[in-house]
């Protein structure tokens, strides 16, 4: 072959065909083989038999003797590929031999009149009615998995674009991890190494940042390849970690998304991330469909459940009804596995240890958020289909970005959505990754229905070989596409078509010359001088180059270019991926310890309760940054005055004290946080109202509503300009809620009137002022300038404008409510002031209408008995309380609090309403997600006017254990811990799952003296906000006093706080079981005596002689509680991941157990610690005991005192104390009732 | 016919019936399951139902895809497939 000249090849076949060769557009590369695996041969025809007469000259092509090389008839006929007004079939073939078979068959296929449709895996496809268009196209992006050793490396050399991307892979990875290991090799690994070596680089592969980093850039390469065959979708989607790789490649992420701090080492990611010896988790996937499997998990949990073990089993991914993934706990997993095998359930165990995509990771997606800020995220270029919500993703940056975030946190919802695109008309998927995966589960998904899913690359074939497939499959289904480049770099030679010298013949060169004048709908850039794109006629015309597709160089990746934009973007995800995966992994890993919450057990089924739908009540994480900043005030306060003075009468009554003003510019106002004023605060307390029979004034924590926040911000924008009318309040962020505490506190708010606009300004607004309200804590100790609590833009206008109608969607499966007002006020916490939903008209799928009435105003502050309200910010937090009826109608009810952070916009079309008008309120839900829910409202008055619109109220949940009543609810009836009935002596509790069941529900037996708990808080019930909700509900007021006296450092807090907690339930347990009373939490007082002994009565004065003596032991996240009628008790407790507290060696061991074993020691150490509790640390120390006997088999320890302990003791002289060991995961506990050994006979 | 022939002649006739897919292509005992087919995992649970319909027999084959993996095969010929049904089948009219 001569490139770049043209000649005539002399010689001609024996069926009088002549081949010319050609002169090429550019250099032959001769690092490309020119012999292909396969060819794809894609032949048109104007209708069937049109294709059967094409069949047969490729046919006589094929047969001749000295017949052309496949390459050469494929690019032929690739540049007479037209998809518009044409039938086509496409063969795959690898010789001449299988290229005739495949000629033979499809012939025979197409002749019969019932054939419609050709899928033949060996490389045969046509399509009767072909899909696309009308049919839409996607591609799917796959995540974690699809990864392999050897992946798309042989396609390097057939599309050195990608050599570059990889490169630049590997740097970007290289920079994160400058170990030895290299992303570069996972593509270029040898397909022919096997054995030990590849399974180690598969073991190295496994690690989750090279999984995830190596699938995504593998996505970037097949992109490529697709954008080069010019293959356009109509919209996108991705699995899992696929997800980013989808949204960046329709531009999802700006070009200044990219991260520019590169993390240091990520010894974090590496740790353990195949060592299943340290699994967080372990996961299945199970050859079976989510329902059979969450039928699986319930059965398995009731059994974990009854055996006291972790019962946390998570479908993760419901991929197709033929694969499931779950993920749960070690020791759970492995029950199931017991399950699947019995079932003989198909199911693989993943080399996966993280618990992605359940509810398990998501205290450790704020940390993800504080990357994927809002301006990285702008409108995709086409629709993306969300695997969280299975719809597409919204348009609004900030609404992509959280769900984007809440995806690893929520189950792979893979078949719905598959589904959902399938209802929207998506007909064909092309898997836009490597491996497959996606689309073996789209055809099981869709099983039954029209539709086409090929995979761009699978690791059982040659990538060229699978895309001539894809080429295909697709051609054959009338998907325009380009697929010239196949042969750009391999100097095709043009294939003359036979010449018609029969009727047939004749036939067949009028429709070749029927298909020569129709218009391509290729262009050809470079055939300036061609005559014809498609296969000249049989005489020696000008030969035309086959043109080689114009490709781009992408090693500049030039921002320019569309291709390097998205190439870029793709690299700017992969580091801030990096980056993300770093500090995620590192937070959930510094937590690890910190088990997963506990399903609390009482033995009775859990009666619904639902989320308090708290709009008001405000609380951490971060807030997003202030768009505008507003100085720090660095004013000091003046001297605190009278309460009168600063409540200016009945008009604006959150205005306190002005500190600073600059009229139309900028005004500070300072306010007092006094319940005895802010009566309503006592009517809005987070952790419900019924806490003390003792002290029914004791309620949960007073905190300012949101809506009064709203009012706050009003009314001093209103002070700055006034005249005006608040229209709007948007882009409201609240990030700590403004507690009403005992002693009285301050609140700041610092108003700016905006020089610009925001984007997207309400026509009739005449000024927008930004507001900061910030908390300073104790107005004795001012602390500036204060911590913000929230922000927003007070949006203001001359007059209402007029109002618009309802545009929120009809409700779906509209039906009578099934919970009643009262129901829904249980689970609120809500006092009378704030109960206006007075009916629940109708419920749907997503949302609920209902009616509400403003209430009286006069209990809402001590000294303005009429309040003039701008807002009414009581009614405002009213609207939103049947959202909370909503979620009680929902199946999955476990323990969730709802505490709003973020309103989009407010809008007001008329002013406050007066006492006694009526609304009805439409509420409908937006997005939910295991974290995170949004929710939308329109309110109307009698006349059918919209008064308000909420738009985007955005509130977290979180999980805190829910017993027979929510954490709002009564708490007389509310346990926290669980039992642990192995550290109590025999019989009690044997073989029961509650306390009263092991009774028959009647009083316990006299020998039932002691009852033991245990208590894991969640990571939600550690964060200081509901933590200290907990303690209001749980602690008496003298308690909450004094642990504040103490100024305990957090650590110590949380364990006093949680240790008490546990105390006291095991004494509430066991006087209810011998007396049949309930008693509150915070009736019970913990203290303790001279010998600092832990001592438990009734609060108010009367504690009963007989009231159980108590004893606690805490670590930062693990307690027990012990109570007891006898007179001492004492517990220990030994953290196994901590330095162990040294103990005294036993005389003896027996039982198998060694001295030198860690639990060993932590169980000896533990019962001294036990003993001291027990005896009192004033009296005792470790050193004064001796251990005689340890029995590993009982678990049992035998304690001596010394003989001058024993005087004060001498009910224990020569005797040996009996202790009860245990171990609960990384714990070892130690219970001692001070009964003794008995001597033997 | 011998009950090996028999199993294979079944089973071929099940692959080259599967939904949606069709093969025109030769298939003999060393014609692989996904490389050749073209089938995927996914699949193979679906084949597995119709194996067990067609035999009327309980089939252990996640035993099979254990062993697989432990032997770090990354593909399966047609006749160890038939292999190991005709082993079942058998232990299966044997009682055991």
């Amino acid at each position: 072959m001569n490139n770049g000249q043209v000649h005539t090849n002399g010689r001609a076949s024996a069926n009088g065909h002549a081949a010319h060769s050609l002169a090429v557009a550019e250099e032959a590369d001769p690092a490309v083989p020119r012999q292909w695996e396969t060819e794809v041969f894609t032949l048109c025809g104007a209708d069937r038999n049109e294709l059967v007469a094409r069949l047969a000259d490729l046919k006589t092509i094929v047969s001749g003797q000295s017949p052309p090389e496949l390459v050469d008839m494929a690019a032929t006929l690739a540049d007479a590929f037209v998809t518009e007004g044409a039938e086509r079939i496409a063969l795959v073939a690898g010789t001449h031999e299988d290229l005739l078979r495949r000629i033979d068959r499809a012939s025979e296929r197409l002749s019969d009149p019932n054939c419609h449709q050709i899928t033949d895996a060996a490389g045969i496809y046509y399509a009767e009615k072909p899909l696309y268009a009308p049919g839409r196209l996607a591609f799917l992006f796959p995540g974690e998995g699809a990864q392999y050793l050897s992946m798309l490396g042989d396609l390097e050399p057939h599309f050195p674009e990608l050599r570059d991307y990889i490169d630049q892979g590997g740097r970007i990875f290289s920079a994160h991890d400058d170990g030895p290991f290299r992303i570069e090799d996972v593509f270029r690994f040898p397909r022919d190494v096997q054995g030990p070596e590849r399974e180690a680089a598969d073991r190295e592969l496994g690690q989750l940042d090279r999984t995830m980093f190596s699938v995504l850039l593998g996505c970037l390469c097949v992109n490529e390849v697709l954008e080069q065959l010019k293959i356009v979708p109509d919209c996108v989607a991705g699995h899992s970690a696929g997800e980013l790789a989808a949204l960046s490649a329709v531009g999802c992420f700006s070009d200044s998304a990219g991260l520019e701090n590169i993390p240091g080492m990520m010894g974090a990611l590496r740790e353990g991330a195949t060592d299943n010896e340290h699994a967080e988790a372990l996961l299945f996937a199970v050859g079976a469909s989510r329902e059979a499997m969450a039928n699986l998990i319930q059965s398995t949990q009731n059994e974990l459940i009854a055996s006291g073990a972790d019962p946390q089993i998570y479908i993760a991914m419901d991929n197709c009804p033929h694969q499931t993934v779950l993920v749960g706990a070690p020791a759970a997993m492995l029950v199931l596995e017991e399950q699947l095998q019995a079932r003989k359930l198909m199911y693989e165990r993943l080399p996966f240890t993280r618990p992605y995509h359940t509810h398990l990771f998501e205290p450790y997606l704020e940390r993800l958020s504080e990357h994927f800020v809002a301006d990285q995220f702008q409108a995709a270029k086409k629709t993306v289909y969300s695997c969280t919500t299975t719809k597409p993703f919204p348009s609004d940056p900030a609404a992509m970005r959280d769900l984007a975030i809440a995806h690893w946190a929520s189950p792979v919802r893979f078949t719905e959505m598959v589904r959902q695109m399938h209802a929207d008309g998506v007909r064909l998927f092309v898997e836009a990754g490597p491996r497959g995966n996606l689309s073996s589960f789209v055809t099981d998904i869709l099983r039954g229905e029209q539709f086409l899913a090929v995979p761009a690359n699978t690791p059982r074939r040659a990538g060229v070989t699978q895309l001539n497939h894809l080429v295909g499959q697709l051609a054959a289904h009338g998907v325009p596409l380009d697929y010239r480049p196949f042969y750009a770099r391999r100097s095709p030679q043009r294939v003359d078509w036979p010449a018609a010298a029969t009727s047939s013949s004749t036939a067949a060169t009028q429709a070749t010359e029927t298909l020569t004048s129709a218009t391509s709908t290729l262009a050809d850039p470079l055939a300036t001088t061609a005559t014809a794109t498609a296969p000249p006629a049989p005489q020696s015309s000008p030969a035309a180059p086959l043109v080689a597709a114009a490709i781009g160089n992408p090693t500049q990746f030039a921002a320019s270019s569309p291709q390097g934009t998205v190439v870029n973007q793709f690299f700017h995800v992969m580091e801030q991926f990096l980056d993300d995966q770093q500090t995620v992994i590192q937070s959930y890993l510094a937590q690890r310890g910190r088990r997963p919450r506990r399903v609390v057990r009482r033995g009775a089924p859990r009666r619904s309760t639902a989320a308090a739908v708290a709009p008001s009540a405000t609380l951490l994480p971060a807030a997003a940054p202030v768009d505008h900043a507003i100085a720090p005030n660095t004013e000091t306060p003046t001297t605190t005055a009278p309460a009168e003075a600063l409540h200016a009468g009945k008009s604006n009554p959150l205005i306190g004290e002005i500190v600073a003003h600059e009229p139309g510019q900028r005004i500070v106002m300072r306010r007092r946080l006094d319940v005895s004023e802010d009566l309503y605060a006592g009517e809005h307390t987070v952790g419900g109202r019924e806490v003390s029979q003792v002290d029914p004034s004791q309620h949960g924590l007073p905190v300012m509503p949101m809506t009064f926040n709203l009012e706050m911000m009003a009314e001093v924008a209103n002070q700055l300009v006034p005249g005006q009318v608040t229209i709007a309040i948007r882009d409201v962020q609240l990030a700590r809620w403004l507690a009403f505490e005992e002693d009285v506190s301050l609140v700041e708010v610092e108003a700016e009137v905006m020089t610009k606009p925001p984007k997207d300004p309400q026509a009739s607004a005449s000024a927008f002022v930004r507001v900061e309200v910030r908390d300073l804590g104790h107005v004795a100790e001012p602390n500036l300038p204060g911590a913000t609590a929230a922000t927003g833009t007070v949006v203001l206008a001359p007059q209402y404008p007029e109002p618009p109608g309802c545009d929120l969607p009809p409700l779906a499966n509209p039906h009578p409510p099934v919970p009643t007002l009262e129901q829904m006020y249980r689970n609120l916490f809500h006092g009378p002031s704030f109960q206006g939903v007075y009916q629940l008209d109708t419920m749907g799928d997503e949302g609920i209408q209902s009616q509400c009435r403003v209430l009286p105003r006069d209990t809402l502050f001590r000294s303005n008995k009429n309040p003039q309200f701008l807002l009414d910010p009581v009614t405002l937090d009213i609207i939103m309380h049947p959202s909370a009826a909503w979620h009680l109608e929902q199946p999955d009810q476990s323990g969730r609090i709802l505490l709003p952070y973020e309103l989009k916009r407010i809008e007001f079309y008329g002013p406050a309403p007066a006492v006694g008008d009526e609304f009805e309120c439409q509420s409908r839900v937006g997005h939910t997600s295991p974290r995170q829910f949004s929710h939308d409202g329109d309110v109307f008055d009698r006349q059918g006017r919209i008064w308000c619109r909420l738009r985007n109220v955005r509130s977290w949940r979180f999980y805190l254990p829910f017993g027979e009543v929510n954490f709002h609810g009564p708490k007389d009836e509310y346990f926290l811990t669980q039992d642990w009935p192995g550290l109590l002596p025999p019989g009690v509790l044997d073989g029961a799952a509650d306390e009263a069941e092991s009774f028959g529900g009647k009083l316990a037996p006299s020998d039932v003296d002691a009852w033991c708990v245990r208590f894991t808080p969640s990571a939600d019930l550690l964060q200081p906000a509901l933590q200290t909700a907990a303690a209001q509900v749980t602690l008496s007021k003298n308690e909450q006093r004094e642990l504040r006296d103490l100024r305990l450092p957090p650590a110590e807090h949380t364990r006093s706080v949680f240790g008490r907690i546990a105390a006291k339930d095991a004494a509430r347990i066991l006087w209810r079981l011998h007396n049949g009373a309930r008693l509150f939490p915070a009736d019970i007082e913990i203290g303790c005596d001279g010998y600092r002994r832990p001592t438990a009565a009734l609060r108010g004065g009367n504690s009963p002689a007989d009231f159980p003596a108590v004893s606690f032991a805490a670590t930062d996240r693990f307690m027990v509680g012990v109570a007891t009628r006898r007179r001492l008790v004492g517990v220990g407790l030994v953290d196994l991941e901590a330095p162990l507290p040294t103990a005294p060696a036993p005389i003896e061991i027996v039982g198998g157990s060694e001295l030198e074993e860690e639990e060993t020691q932590a169980r000896l150490a533990a019962t001294c610690q036990a003993v001291v509790a027990a005896l009192g640390p004033e009296l005792v120390d470790a050193a004064r005991l001796r251990i005689e006997r340890y029995d590993a088999l009982t678990e049992i320890a035998y304690v001596q005192l010394d003989t001058a302990l024993a005087s004060t003791f001498p009910e224990f002289l020569g005797r040996s104390l009996v202790v009860r060991t245990a171990r609960h995961e990384e714990h070892v506990a130690a219970v001692t009732l001070c009964d003794c050994e008995e001597p033997a006979a | 016919m011998n009950q090996t022939d028999t199993v294979f002649t079944e089973l071929v006739e099940l692959l080259r019936n599967f939904p949606g897919r069709e093969y025109s292509g030769d298939i003999n005992p060393d014609t692989l399951f996904f490389g050749d087919l073209g089938f995927a995992s996914i699949d193979a649970v679906l084949l597995g139902e119709m194996i067990q319909e067609r035999f009327n027999c309980e089939f252990p084959f996640h035993e099979a895809l254990a062993a697989l993996a432990k032997a770090g095969a990354s593909d399966l010929p047609v006749g160890q497939l038939a292999d190991f049904l005709r082993a079942h089948l058998q232990d299966a009219s044997a009682g055991r």
